[in-house]
């Protein structure tokens, strides 16, 4: 065990009062959250909701309410990673030039560079790991058991345990805001800045155990959704008939599940030389500082398809609902997505072509990174012939789908280019590579929100405002463009990325559209948060029954809307690829089933909301090295598995004349939608958990 | 429309699949292999980490593979790995004949054989840091130290386990928890005895040459 | 997903296991195990010493693969075999490439020559 510089107390550790910062934007960040959670603490303890919170959500293993808690994670977490990137902008408008002003002490701009270099590193975190990779899970999550016919994840007190540990990930971000600070290397974690010497204080320790944390549960997912894809599918729902959401979950899990495990070494073997001194990726005693940039990349680069298969699962679900047609190319979208599956395993070297490798080793990933172009382009043409001579409607998720195919398209022309070795070492660490990225997570956000927006009424019986709707996207696609051309722009000109200051005042104009931009994006979050709070009002008007959309084609639509929590009363049979488009053809669309039988399901636990508490101590002992907590944690995690695994009274059996009860109101509710009248309270439906055990 | 999928239940086998339920033994053992090759990842990662620390400058002055290695006592660890998996074999041969008495002296015996390779692989590090030589010293021995402790540490994960499913095969007999469990354990132990093949090859033996 | 009537030990995974196959896994491996001992003492005894060992070792994990993890095609074990096949490269790309890029890297940036 390495000793740090600076005072250390056996009971708290680092931690002394002297670890929150004083700094006027935390503080203003500090009330702000002390307000919004004497807020939320207040109405629940008001309106009486601890028990049903803790009933319904913080114990259950119901895949759906799995799934949206991971997306609420998602999107607060997209939130403060936006909040980093308008601060980002601020500083890069302000600190322009040498007479610029600066504030807050700084020199330029309002944010010193120690300051800045956490903004960044926080906002590339968050938005990959803790944004990004949960809204995807959540939506796999929710989805996936419903389009193979399945009642629930293969195991579903593994789902929660996933969720706990992403949301105590999560919560060590948030907590290295007010106690302590954060890494300063870049979300890459940029070796030898990363090791001790270097990085002295917590900051990388938060970062580090924040994703470790959270990955075990990303790995852990993983496994039960390629699970639940082999061994829980419907009769007759046979591999030609997977949904394509589906079998992009399938592809993009097999690379979390394989790849997650390396991002796990490389910061295990920091770790190891921050807390025992090694030399893995010291400069000098042996150490090779490349090496973390090799493992950390043999990750990464598979994570960022791990984002985009998705993605693309979504589009090539919406682009054929809203064409009302059938997708083209079923096979070659599949084969397309095993394809950038297996290919992501091989080009990890052009995220540091500039390392030095030689010429062959540079040309073999450059080649290969080409290669990803090929089945990309399949699916962009696949998801153009969907569209060519169907009928048509942009409604929201249609216009988030199409959205993300223009961003694609610039995204991936882009990518062509910087695939080249000898234009990367041109531009390498130029904002020009940041556009790139951004614009193909771009793709991923676009993605979601069209998800988001077409999943809804599944889960929640109404549908979403749709012209506040299009206002969101409207305004956000100008954001998107008013960012990020600027910055194509700049980059070609030769501004690198992670700035605090910007010595040529040339750059100024594209600053400034940036910032404009971000102003754009600022105006379409008040539009998302104005849809939300709309439709959650007048959801009495906007009830649908199963199909949501009336021209919606797969599994998942055939049951009731919103989804009880046992998903099918009757275990549906699987006739065709578009299960409702078939049913449909045959006049069966409304056909419920005539029998209904007692359905064995998972029963509630508190266990994985327990394991999440005692790897949160750990992290945060692990973090500020108070060792009582993380011996004390580690131990108690053990134990806790071990007594889990006593419990043999684990399901418990729904009744037949319970399940009835539930589908007629739910008939009786999609009716009354349907003649536009007024409430049978949808979400209840999801609430009556164990009420015959 | 409830009387439409009646008409289809007779005609064509129907829209509905009343009483239809998943293989729980067979789901859980296939999840549990898939952790053990996300697993296998970790021994990759720590793998491509061994061979590219493994350099003449990563060594830093501090001593070399050859230094490190006792070919007898990898070759002792190598028996115990396999005389444990062999005696784990002999558990699952008496699950198959549902003998309880059976798979608990089976688990004894695999417990103690592993505990003997665990026993012998702490002897070993403990004589090398004996000799002052210690993971700190050079990129080098981290990741030597790294690889080796790692597969330790899951052989220790593994005796855990078995004194676990010890205890609730006796308390508990065969039930469908008690019998998948034994089954993912298998793939477990198994899978470490093959990790032990590359590691023993790739390392020690490599020393020893 | 209750199977309360049924008995577990008749799951076709239970009724997979083969005590022969366990007896021929441990001697074959042994054997093999030990010849790699004989070839790393005793390096003049085959050409390549380290390529021997490598298929040595290759050798002992397809048979422990096979003859205990008993990997086929059969309807019980197919998606274990396909999980392992599809995850398997990625073992070998992941240790293949990092070595291959830091072999060449080592000779191109390091003062190889200073140390020898």
């Amino acid at each position: 065990m390495v000793n740090v510089q600076g005072p250390w107390s056996p009971i708290l550790g680092r931690l002394s009062l002297g670890a929150i910062p004083d700094n006027p934007i935390i503080a203003g960040a500090f009330i702000f959250s002390v307000v919004l959670g004497i807020v939320v603490l207040g109405y629940l303890t008001y309106a009486d909701r601890w028990g049903y919170l803790w009933r319904e959500w913080l114990t259950t293993v119901d895949h759906k309410k799995i799934g949206v808690m991971y997306i609420i994670i998602g999107l607060v977490m997209l939130f403060r990673g936006f909040v980093d990137a308008l601060m980002m902008r601020t500083q890069q408008v302000l600190a322009d030039g040498p007479h610029s002003p600066g504030f807050l002490g700084a020199a330029h701009g309002y944010l010193v560079p120690y300051h800045f270099d956490q903004v960044y590193s926080a906002h590339g975190t968050i938005m990959i790991l803790f944004a990004a990779t949960p809204i995807l899970v959540g939506l796999m999550n929710v989805v996936v058991p419903l389009q193979i016919g399945a009642r629930d994840m293969a195991f579903p007190y593994l789902n929660a345990l996933g969720l706990w540990l992403t949301a105590v990930g999560a919560a060590l971000i948030m907590l290295s805001l007010f106690l302590g600070d954060f890494s300063h290397a870049g979300w890459v974690g940029l070796t030898p800045l990363t090791e001790l010497a270097y990085s002295p204080g917590v900051g990388t320790d938060y970062w580090m155990w924040a994703i470790q944390i959270s990955s075990v549960g990303t790995t852990l997912g993983a496994a039960n959704l390629i699970a639940t894809i082999v061994k829980m599918r419907a009769p007759g729902m046979t591999w030609g008939r997977l949904p394509i959401f589906t079998w992009t979950a399938l592809s993009t899990n097999i690379i979390a599940l394989t790849s997650f495990p390396v991002l796990g070494v490389a910061l295990g073997l920091l770790g190891l030389d921050r807390y025992f001194g090694t030399h893995f990726f010291t400069a000098g005693f042996g150490g090779n500082l490349m090496l973390y940039s090799d493992l950390f990349w043999m990750w990464g680069h598979p994570e960022v398809y791990f984002v985009i298969l998705p993605a693309f699962g979504m589009m090539s679900e919406i682009i054929p609902t809203f064409s009302e047609k059938p997708l083209f190319g079923y096979v070659t979208m599949v084969a397309a997505s095993f394809a950038i599956a297996g290919v992501s395993w091989s080009v990890w070297l052009h995220h540091f072509f500039t390392m030095g490798a030689s010429p062959r080793v540079n040309t073999f990933f450059s080649v290969a990174t080409m290669v990803v172009g090929i089945p990309t382009g399949v699916k962009v043409f696949n998801w153009a012939f969907t569209v060519y001579r169907g009928r048509s409607r942009f409604e929201t998720p249609m216009l988030w789908a199409v959205g993300a195919l223009f961003m694609l398209l610039v995204g991936g022309l882009t990518g062509m280019m910087l695939a080249m070795p000898p234009v990367n070492y041109s531009v390498h660490n130029s904002v020009f590579v940041v556009a790139h990225f951004h614009t193909m997570l771009m793709v991923v956000v676009y993605g979601i929100l069209g998800a988001v927006t077409y999943w809804f009424p599944k889960v929640f019986g109404f549908r979403l405002n749709e012209s506040l709707g299009k206002r969101f996207f409207w305004f956000f696609t100008a954001g998107t463009i008013m960012v990020f051309i600027p910055m194509y722009t700049s980059g070609f000109m030769g501004m690198t990325r992670r700035l605090d200051y910007l010595a040529n005042p040339a750059l100024l104009p594209f600053e400034v559209a940036e910032e404009l931009g971000i102003g754009l994006y600022l105006v379409s979050i008040y539009y998302f948060v104005r849809q939300l709070y709309v439709s959650l009002r007048d959801r009495n008007a906007n009830r649908v029954s199963a199909d949501a959309w009336g021209s919606a084609r797969t599994l998942e639509w055939v049951a009731p809307s919103p989804v009880p929590f046992y998903n099918f009363a009757v275990t549906p049979r699987v006739h065709a690829r578009d299960e409702l488009v078939w049913r449909r053809e045959q006049g069966l669309e409304g056909a419920v089933p005539a029998h209904f039988e007692d359905i064995p399901m998972p029963r509630n636990t508190a266990v994985p909301l327990v394991i999440g508490a005692l790897a949160l101590g750990l992290g945060f002992g692990l973090v500020w090295r108070m060792w009582w907590l993380t011996d004390l944690s580690f131990v108690a995690i053990i134990l806790t598995v071990i007594a889990r695994s006593f419990v043999r009274d684990t399901d418990y059996v729904v009744k037949a004349a319970e399940v009835e009860r539930i589908e007629k109101r739910l008939r009786q509710g999609a009716a009354e939608a349907a003649r536009n009248g007024a409430s049978a309270s949808g979400i209840d439906v999801l609430r009556p958990r164990e009420s015959s055990p | 429309m409830a009387t439409a999928s009646g008409d289809m239940e007779s005609t064509r086998g129907g829209l509905w699949e009343p009483h239809y339920h998943h293989d729980v033994i067979a789901t859980r053992t296939l999840g549990f292999w898939l952790y053990m090759l996300s697993d296998a990842m970790i021994f990759a990662g720590l793998f491509a980490a061994y061979g590219v620390l493994s350099h003449s400058y990563n060594e830093a002055g501090g001593p070399s593979l050859h230094a490190l290695v006792n070919p007898w006592s990898a070759y002792a660890e190598t028996l115990a790995v396999f005389a444990s998996v062999l005696a784990y074999g002999g558990v699952m041969v008496a699950l198959k004949r549902g003998s309880r008495a059976g798979v608990l002296g089976g688990l004894v015996a695999a417990f103690v054989l592993g505990a003997i390779f665990v026993g012998l692989e702490v002897h070993e590090l403990g004589a090398l840091f004996d000799a002052g030589i210690y993971p700190e010293e050079s990129g080098y021995l981290s990741a030597f130290f790294a690889l080796v402790m790692t597969h330790g540490i899951h052989m220790a994960f593994g005796l855990l386990w078995m004194a676990v499913m010890f205890f609730q095969v006796a308390t508990q007999g065969f039930t469908d928890k008690t019998v998948y469990r034994l089954l993912n354990l298998k793939l477990f132990w198994h899978f470490q005895a093959i990790l032990w093949v590359l590691v023993y090859t790739f390392v020690d033996m490599r020393g020893v040459l | 997903m209750a199977h309360d009537a049924h008995d577990p030990l008749k799951h076709p995974e239970v009724r997979l296991v083969n005590g022969r196959a366990y007896v021929a896994a441990f001697v074959a491996a042994t054997v093999l195990m030990t010849a790699a001992l004989g070839i790393a003492m005793h390096p003049g005894m085959i050409p390549h010493a380290m390529v021997g060992l490598s298929a040595v070792a290759a050798l002992a994990v397809t048979i422990q693969i096979l003859f205990l993890l008993q990997l086929d095609f059969s309807s019980t074990q197919i998606w274990t075999t396909v999980s392992f096949l599809l995850a398997f490269p990625l073992f070998v790309i992941a240790v293949g490439l990092s070595l291959w890029m830091f072999h060449s890297l080592d000779a191109r940036t390091m003062l190889t020559a200073l140390m020898h």
